[in-house]
């Protein structure tokens, strides 16, 4: 038997919490505090996966989930409207949805008798792959994070195309609004800043530029540790990355963005979103030259100059970057695109 | 070399949309050709492996060279090409390959000024939808899904105005149902703790049937069912293809819709067995009346609607209802031909979308009034309209005729006449709208050719997009000659084995 600890008290807690956030998120009328709600639920679900064990993923939610995406959400609502226009369905219709998603919600739960215990070694999900991992991948890979090897190695072919799912989402949302825009853009006269001021401006708040200033570098430090030291502790190109994009984006939020656009034009941060999953297609390639399957690293050690283990974490950390390179210019043309509406001149 | 040949297949047009990325900035000029080249690479790759799996059996690839090292389970990511789907990674690739030729004009007048990414994200939907066909990994697929998705999420927001809503539905019950596929290969992996497929399919038949088991079925079922747009999940289907840029259209809808019926079969048959599919008593008469609903309804709808896409995209739904209901049948000749008509229908809808492309690039849409006089204007084009028309109600020696000639078989042999009643229906209905269309488009104008009419310019469409269109509608002639050799060689292997004794 385990000895007790006060863990379950805590799950408990944080799945009220979860619930009732969920709940406020979508009750809740005005799009800005839902949003802010949303950020706080994503955190509570950070807490929740890192109360599992499972780090690296409360890693991510951290960065993506309650940071990150609530910047999206809240640079949207900037450029459309914090207020919903809900069309509220009839009786009939919500108790239709009440009984479709009661339903579910009990066929769900009818599978919960023939779950292995939680944390029970011999479960399934613990003794098919897992042990192979755990005894191998030192010896394999030289990387003593587990998550890494498994997410950059064993399974490196998911995370080039997960990466590739942020390149996709972020020239999806370029071609949408950006094409859009750039074309009626000299149908509408161009505004005087100054006499077309926001509904609200953040930015003028000197405390709030002082202290994002003074922060971003060592954001920009952190991430890149995250990214360097994926090897040895929870992190990696995914964190890294977004932390990296975020630190920008707290530039552009802080200032505005026609600041952060001085430095970064269109052109070559587009290049670069593309530059990170060629990187990590390059490497992969680069393997199947070297006489190997398509991202075998252990075959780039006939290029590398130790053994075949230590060319796998080579080709990790090669991969890390390729992935730290799309996430975090996807995240700032991302961004840029939603706070400027596309118009990659100014906005929130 | 020929080792590689699995990879190859996704790495041409997933390569291509990278580099594309780069050109659509440095060279734009470019991007087309990189993309064209990667789907020829792709395809010629696919039409090899076709041979060589059919002579040596399946072929397996283990990337980043991880196998079972020595180890009960594959540690890594396998991809196989096996009789089930080399077929339709061939399809898939040729369609894709014939589109991007065909659709170069469409884009340029359709998308003039707005196509930086276009090519890039068209070659990543077919990375996504090879990727769905040849991945031996469930959580592989579900990535692969994901890329398919929202690269036709943004390839449907190109056709701009409505077509922003229409995505945007796509977009959440596309969603949906990743969300229901991915919630269900937790279910299934909690209970096996491996996503390998080939395993699965090992430890799914020694285990007990459990519920989580069945629940995780049953979501990933419903999971594919929204992807393949599966009556009552079809809602998202037609605005979202028909108001789509024709060039989206002509690309995703032969291929995304027939992909996820693939995906269906492989978790069906593959990771679960024909005995787990036999055992669901319950289930299988309600998917059956299912998919005679959506053949019926599929059916009903293309009667009533006014514009050629719309009509194309009804003809889709019923279609799906065809396969879906081919492979719940779970016997030799309604699985043969689901498995058939999964190729056929990929190559049906594609000859019909170009007609329609062609048609639309000349009048400027596709209401069924402006057909008048359309027979004089494009002969070619209504040409194989007509004969695309006919594979779809089933005429031989076309392939249509093929696929539901196995379907009525076995329909018949499980004695469910209700899908029989449906699929000649369906024909029927098929029947109607040809003879409405060639009403319309030949015989509501003064004939041109007797004296004192007035003469009907000729309007081909361009030959660019005429000789693929042509060349399609030919296929769908061969593809029907070619019926026995395909199912005796390949599909017989495809069909599982115990059905085949």
């Amino acid at each position: 038997m385990m000895p007790s600890l006060p863990i379950w008290q805590f799950d408990v807690l944080l799945l009220v919490l979860v619930v009732l956030f969920a709940v406020v998120a979508l009750s809740i009328r005005n799009l800005m505090g839902a949003a802010v709600v949303f950020g706080a639920y994503s955190f509570m679900m950070c807490l929740i996966w890192a109360g599992m064990g499972a780090v690296d993923v409360a890693f991510t939610e951290a960065a993506v989930g309650a940071g990150v995406s609530t910047v999206f959400i809240v640079s949207t609502i900037y450029n459309t409207s914090a207020t919903m226009r809900s069309r509220p369905g009839g009786m009939a219709f919500k108790l239709f949805i009440g009984v479709v998603v009661t339903l579910a919600g009990v066929f769900l739960l009818s599978a919960l008798p023939d779950f292995p215990d939680w944390g029970d070694p011999n479960s399934p999900a613990n003794a098919t792959v897992a042990p192979y991992y755990i005894e191998n991948s030192i010896r394999d890979t030289h990387v003593p994070n587990l998550v890494t090897s498994v997410l950059a190695d064993y399974r490196g072919f998911d995370t080039l195309l997960e990466t590739i799912v942020v390149f996709i989402a972020c020239i999806a949302i370029y071609s949408i609004l950006r094409i859009e825009t750039a074309k009626s853009k000299t149908d509408e006269p161009e505004e005087d800043i100054a006499t077309a001021p926001p509904s609200y401006d953040p930015s003028d708040s000197l405390i709030v530029r002082q202290a994002s200033r003074f922060m971003v570098p060592f954001m920009q430090l952190f991430a890149l540790y995250v990214i360097a030291h994926g090897h040895y502790s929870p992190g990696g190109g995914f964190q890294g990355g977004v932390i990296l994009g975020a630190s920008l984006i707290l530039l552009a939020i802080s200032f505005d963005l026609k600041f952060l656009l001085r430095q970064w034009r269109e052109k070559p941060l587009m290049l670069l979103v593309a530059s990170g999953v060629c990187l990590y297609a390059t490497v992969g390639l680069a393997c199947m030259f070297t006489g190997g399957n398509y991202l075998d690293y252990g075959s780039l050690d006939s290029v590398l100059p130790n053994d075949r283990a230590m060319a796998r974490s080579h080709g990790i950390l090669l991969v890390e970057i390729g992935v730290g390179i799309t996430v975090m210019f996807s995240m700032l043309a991302i961004h840029i695109n939603l706070a400027s509406n596309g118009r990659f001149d100014r906005g929130l | 070399m020929t080792g590689q040949l699995p990879i190859i297949v996704i790495l041409g047009p997933l390569l291509a949309a990278i580099l594309a990325a780069f050109t659509a900035w440095l060279r734009p000029k470019l991007s087309y050709p990189l993309v064209v080249l990667g789907l020829a690479i792709s395809f010629t790759a696919a039409l090899k492996l076709v041979f060589i799996v059919a002579d040596e059996g399946a072929k397996i690839y283990w990337l980043g060279n991880w196998g079972n090292q020595n180890h009960e389970f594959v540690v890594g990511i396998q991809i196989t090409v096996d009789n089930l789907n080399t077929l339709l990674l061939t399809t898939v690739s040729g369609i894709a390959l014939l589109t991007a030729l065909y659709a170069k004009r469409l884009v340029e007048t359709e998308l003039a000024g707005r196509q930086r990414y276009f090519y890039a994200l068209l070659s990543l939907l077919v990375t996504g939808l090879l990727g769905i066909s040849i991945t031996g990994d469930i959580f592989n697929l579900y990535v692969f899904l994901e890329i398919a998705a929202l690269s036709s999420y943004a390839l449907i927001a190109y056709g701009k105005g409505r077509a922003y809503m229409a995505s945007f539905n796509y977009l959440i019950m596309g969603t949906m149902g990743a969300c229901l596929y991915l919630l269900g290969v937790g279910f299934v992996f909690i209970k096996h703790g491996t996503l390998n497929i080939d395993n699965l399919s090992g430890i799914i038949p020694t285990l007990d049937p459990s519920q989580a088991l069945f629940v995780g079925f049953v979501l990933i079922l419903l999971g594919v069912w929204v992807k393949m747009a599966f009556f009552p999940f079809h809602g998202w289907l037609p605005n979202a293809y028909t108001h789509a840029p024709t060039a989206s259209a002509a690309v995703l809808a032969p291929l995304a819709t027939k992909v996820a019926v693939y995906a269906m079969l492989r978790i069906m048959f593959t990771v679960y067995s024909l005995d787990y599919i036999n055992g669901l008593t319950g289930i299988q008469p309600i998917v059956l009346y299912l998919s005679t609903a959506a053949i019926v309804m599929g059916s009903f709808f293309s009667l009533t609607q006014t514009n050629l896409k719309m009509i194309a995209c009804y003809f889709i739904i019923s279609e799906i209802g065809y396969m879906v209901g081919g492979a719940w049948l779970a016997n030799r000749p309604g699985l043969t031909g689901a498995m058939y008509h999964l190729v056929a229908d990929a190559a049906m809808t594609s000859a019909l979308f170009m007609a329609i492309g062609c048609i639309v690039y000349r009048l400027g849409q596709a209401q069924l009034d402006d057909l008048k006089g359309v027979f004089f204007k494009m002969p070619v084009t209504m040409a194989a309209f007509v004969v695309t028309m006919a594979a779809l109600i089933g005429v031989p020696p076309t392939c249509g005729f093929f696929s539901k000639w196995y379907l009525i078989q076995g329909a018949a042999e499980a004695g469910v006449w209700h899908f029989v009643a449906a699929l000649l229906l369906s024909s029927l209905v098929k029947a109607i709208i040809l003879f409405r269309i060639i009403e319309i488009g030949y015989n509501r104008v003064a004939h041109p050719a007797i004296e004192g009419n007035p003469a009907i310019p000729r309007n081909e469409a361009p030959l660019s997009m005429l000789i693929p269109t042509v060349a399609m509608t030919l296929g769908l002639i061969a593809l029907g000659l070619a019926t026995n050799t395909l199912v005796n060689t390949i599909i017989v292997n495809a069909v599982p084995a115990a059905l085949t004794q």
